[in-house]
């Protein structure tokens, strides 16, 4: 019974970690790093953006400086959009 | 060979295949042989599972043919108890470090499988290596699958110390923490090696840091309620080593959680983030080392020495390691795209929240091995106890405490002074008449514990305020009743406000910490039945004494009457439980009372105060009967025994010696488990993953026709 | 071994001290003193401890709080009876400085090196207004708005 089950386990196991060589999948997808930093920073961006509308909004940032960082943070956030853009529909990122 | 023990050495066959699998996909660019390392990862997960329900079973069975079973368990072990006894042993809580991090490894894997291409497969290699060491302490030095032939009729049962419902959670708990930092260290690494420093590895973990923070915390806390409730002492933080092994990778680990955002935001701070991810996770492993190895002395003398060469030979290539790769990417972690700041800004409270975390972190780790330091220079062990730790920890964590609220009322980038004084204006009232009322009330004028409640106060104020101003915003836009609006608000930035409830735990922990530690009344008192000791303005009286006989244990006790101003408040029980020690020589009653003895707190918890009370029975007062009784009956054994222990007990219940008794009366210290509650639900609240299908709301020009509206009317 | 006649001295000296003192008796605690003295044996401190070591060191005490000493008499006594390391807190002399220096060193250093860092970032254009970025083109500012709303935090 044990030696049965030793070796139910250890087949499981080769077969769970041999798989991809056995069946390849070919195309598995996937971001590249490229994409993944960018996704990154255009939600960090975001998150900038609403923060600064939020600090506004309860009186930590001054109607003056507000405009000009969000201004600021939106320039950035497109740029950000721009370069995600090429690089979905460019070539694959090194 | 037995299932148990094949699984673990599949397991290290399993690790060390799947991380070089990893690493020649990553070199050679083959992502058919990353997949077959991530599916390592699995594939260990699976062995180590049933490596686990193995030996769990084991010990639910009572099943003596294992060592570790044998000497950790018995017959006469509760059931819930024989289910915790694994993680008493050495063999055990080894096993079910490096199947956590298995299942956690595979998780994060699991995650990130389309994302990270270029940093997945070198931090799958990390987190194999790391199961390769443990799994090799397993297999080769601590195997908790070795047998006993013949097996022993019972075990020696689970160490008294041990038994509290606590203890179920507490080292899982702990172990989840520490497995879960070596995910964003794994991670660092990799990103390290790819030269990839960019901000998506720590968005890519950032849960997973925050799962481990909030682990260890809760693990912290339950063994400091463990602390308070059962042993005997009356605290809950001594400063143990091991307590202080816990807590430095959870400080590091705040800390990063508070500077990451800095590098989300700046771009900053990017060579500073790796460095304290990587310090995070290889305190997580010192804490394991600590824990388990005993080198340093400890009230957790659970642990045996064996390990402790493997383990420091493991941390030191971890050290080299990491410095060596920070230095060698030292061109990678500038940050030239950093954008700057205004002094008074979140960053700045930010930079001194770090280095206050830091310092405290490095505070406690001078304090712990300056012992070993000391010997090492001088050859004698200096000591280092708790008023050497309270004397640099309490200025340190009153400027916490005052920064867990001063950092929610900053705007990022720059706070305008104007902006900054409204903001500041109720949360330092509030401290102000936090202090006022405390001095009025009489409270004896300690100033670092005024300080720290009155840090509180204005923490906790400021949480308040912050909650209370996001609220109305959204009531003034959406007209929804509060409680709904607080829901919606929290719901938006899970991240932001979570972060805040997590502050207004911590300053309520503080608070009971800060009442407890400067405010208790303790006193030891020797009383016989119907005498009376008064302390905090209660008046303890003890009633009666009590005593049971169980086959496992011989309890004496004493039942306590709590009265204030002649008006009864509650009754407690306290007890001392005395194991039988193993001696052979030792007499069939006097055996009980040379092994182990644990203390039954007697507690009567309150939001106000805790009233606590430990027993110690003045033994040497039966010593010449027990003597007597062990030199008639020198080989009694079975019912006999038990009737010459039930005679000692009832002769103890009905005509007591004088018993000492520890009293306290500590203010707010349930608030510490309260505010621990808090924080938990606050790391909840930030873990939380957004709804998986994004909601659509209002189109974008209603949210600018909104926004606009709102200035327009402030 | 050298400890011991100094001790006998101590214990000598505390025992003569005349009975009327007993009427102002300072009542040092037992508890408090546990917190601030080590058990030597088992090196935790001694409210942790249980082991015979630490019991010798309790009698040790409570004998001394009967004989009404102060918390630094009997700190002292006991430093004469056991040794410097007795004491929860080391002492500062020697090496042991080193227990005192290396962290408030550090700590001094760490916040020289917040207070430069801040100056420093800060000093990048923080403090200042900065230039105002050009407005997005309508389309543009229209596309961020709609992933902003789907990004949705």
């Amino acid at each position: 019974m044990q030696f049965f089950l030793v070796m139910l386990v250890l087949c499981g196991a080769t077969a769970l970690m041999a798989s991809p060589l056995i069946w390849r999948s070919g195309a598995a997808g996937g971001k590249g790093a490229e994409e993944a930093a960018l996704e990154a920073a255009k939600e960090a961006k975001f998150r900038e953006i609403r923060d600064a509308e939020h600090d506004l909004r309860t009186g930590k940032l001054s109607r003056e400086d507000h405009q000009v960082l969000d201004a600021a943070l939106r320039a950035e956030a497109i740029d950000l959009l721009r370069r995600l853009d090429a690089v979905r529909g460019g070539p694959a990122a090194t | 060979m037995t299932l148990g023990r094949a699984c673990l050495f599949l397991a290290l066959a399993i690790a060390p295949t799947g991380a070089i699998a990893s690493l020649y996909g990553a070199r050679a660019h083959r992502r058919d042989w990353v997949a077959v390392g991530r599916r390592s990862v699995y594939a260990l997960a699976a062995v180590l599972t049933v490596a686990f329900i193995v030996l769990e079973a084991a010990f639910l069975r009572s099943d003596f043919s294992f060592r570790v079973v044998a000497s950790h368990s018995s017959h006469a072990t509760p059931p819930f108890y024989k289910a915790a006894a694994m993680w008493s042993s050495q063999e055990g809580s080894l096993l079910l470090w490096v199947w956590l991090l298995s299942l956690w490894s595979s998780l994060v894997l699991f995650l990130t499988r389309h994302r990270l291409r270029e940093l997945a497969p070198y931090a799958t290699a990390v987190l194999l290596g790391f199961a390769t060491f443990f799994g090799a302490l397993v297999v080769f030095l601590a195997n908790p699958f070795q047998l006993l032939d013949p097996a022993p009729a019972d075990g020696v049962g689970l160490q008294p110390l041990l038994r509290h419902p606590s203890m179920m959670i507490h080292p899982p708990m702990l172990y989840s923490g520490y497995t879960l930092f070596t995910i964003p260290f794994a991670f660092a690494v990799a990103a390290l090696i790819a030269r990839r420093t960019d901000a998506a590895w720590i968005r890519a973990t950032r849960r997973f840091g925050l799962a481990a923070w909030c682990f260890l915390g809760i693990g912290i806390l339950l063994g400091a309620r463990w602390s308070w409730s059962e042993l005997g002492w009356g605290g809950y933080w001594a400063w143990d080593p091991v307590e202080n092994a816990a807590l430095m990778p959870w400080l590091v680990g705040t800390a990063y959680l508070h500077s990451f955002m800095v590098q989300e935001k700046r771009g900053l701070l990017k060579a500073w983030n790796v460095s304290l991810v990587l310090g995070a996770g290889i305190l997580a492993i010192l804490g394991t080392f600590l824990v388990r190895s005993g080198i340093l002395e400890s009230i957790h003398a659970f642990g045996g020495s064996t390990l402790g060469k493997p383990f420091l030979g493991f941390i030191a290539v971890l050290v080299i390691g990491s410095v060596a790769l920070v230095a060698s990417r030292r061109d990678e972690l500038r940050s030239p795209e950093a954008r700057s700041y205004a002094t008074l800004s979140r960053e700045s409270i930010f930079l001194v929240n770090n280095l206050l975390l830091v310092g405290l972190c490095f505070v406690i780790f001078w304090g712990t091995f300056f012992p070993l330091i000391s010997e090492a220079v001088t050859g004698n062990k200096a000591s280092v106890g708790p008023p050497w730790f309270d004397r640099y920890t309490v200025p340190l964590a009153i400027a916490l405490v005052f920064m867990a609220g001063l950092g929610p009322l900053m705007a990022w980038r720059k706070t305008t002074l104007a902006g900054a004084r409204r903001s500041l204006q109720a949360p330092v009232t509030v401290a102000l008449l936090v202090v006022v009322a405390l001095l009025a009330l009489g409270v004896p004028g300690r100033l670092p514990a005024l300080a720290l409640l009155a840090g509180t106060a204005f923490a906790i104020a400021s949480v308040v305020q912050e909650l209370w101003r996001g609220v109305a915003l959204r009531r003034a836009t959406t007209g929804e009743a509060p409680p709904a609006a607080l829901v919606s608000v929290v719901r938006q930035n899970r991240r932001r406000y979570g972060g805040y409830v997590v502050h207004a735990g911590i300053a309520l922990l503080f608070m009971g910490v800060a009442a407890s530690s400067a405010f208790q009344h303790v006193r030891d008192a020797r009383l016989v039945p119907g005498q009376t000791a008064r302390i905090g303005g209660y008046d303890v009286r003890y009633v009666r004494a009590t005593s049971r006989v169980a086959p496992e244990k011989v309890t004496l006790g004493a039942v306590l009457d709590v009265s204030r101003n002649g008006k009864h408040v509650t009754t407690v029980r306290t007890s001392r439980g005395y194991y039988p020690s193993t001696d052979p020589t030792a007499g069939p009653v006097g055996r009980y009372f040379d092994g182990d003895a644990t203390t039954e707190v007697g507690l009567q918890a309150g939001l106000r105060r805790d009233i606590w009370t430990a027993v110690q029975p003045d033994i040497g007062a039966m010593q010449r009967m027990i003597d007597g009784i062990d030199r008639r009956f020198p080989l009694a054994q079975g019912d006999t025994q038990g009737f010459l222990l039930t005679a000692v007990a009832q002769r103890y219940a009905a005509a007591p010696p004088p018993a000492v008794f520890r009293l306290i009366v500590s203010p707010l210290v349930e608030w510490i488990w309260l505010g621990g509650i808090v924080l938990a639900l606050g790391g909840l609240i930030a873990i939380w993953p957004p709804p998986a299908a994004r909601r659509r709301r209002a189109p974008a020009s209603s949210w600018a026709a909104r926004l606009g509206r709102e200035l327009s009317g402030a | 071994m050298r400890r011991a006649p100094a001790a006998v001295l101590v214990a000598l000296a505390l025992g003569l001290m005349p009975a009327a003192a007993s009427a102002a008796c300072p009542r040092a605690s037992l508890p408090d003193i546990e917190g601030q003295v080590m058990c030597l044996v088992c090196g935790v401190p001694l409210n942790l401890a249980d082991s015979p070591q630490a019991s010798r060191e309790r009698d040790f005490i409570e004998r001394m709080i009967d004989r009404c000493r102060s918390t630094s008499q009997i700190k002292a006594a006991l430093v004469s009876q056991y040794g410097p390391r007795v004491l929860a807190l080391p002492d500062d002399s020697g090496f042991n400085a080193a227990v005192y220096i290396v962290p408030a060193l550090m700590l001094l250093l760490g916040a020289g090196g917040a207070a430069l860092a801040v100056r420093w970032w800060s000093s990048r254009g923080g403090g200042a207004p900065a230039p105002a970025a050009p407005a997005l083109s309508p389309a543009d500012a229209r596309r961020l708005e709609a992933e902003m709303e789907r990004w949705e935090r």
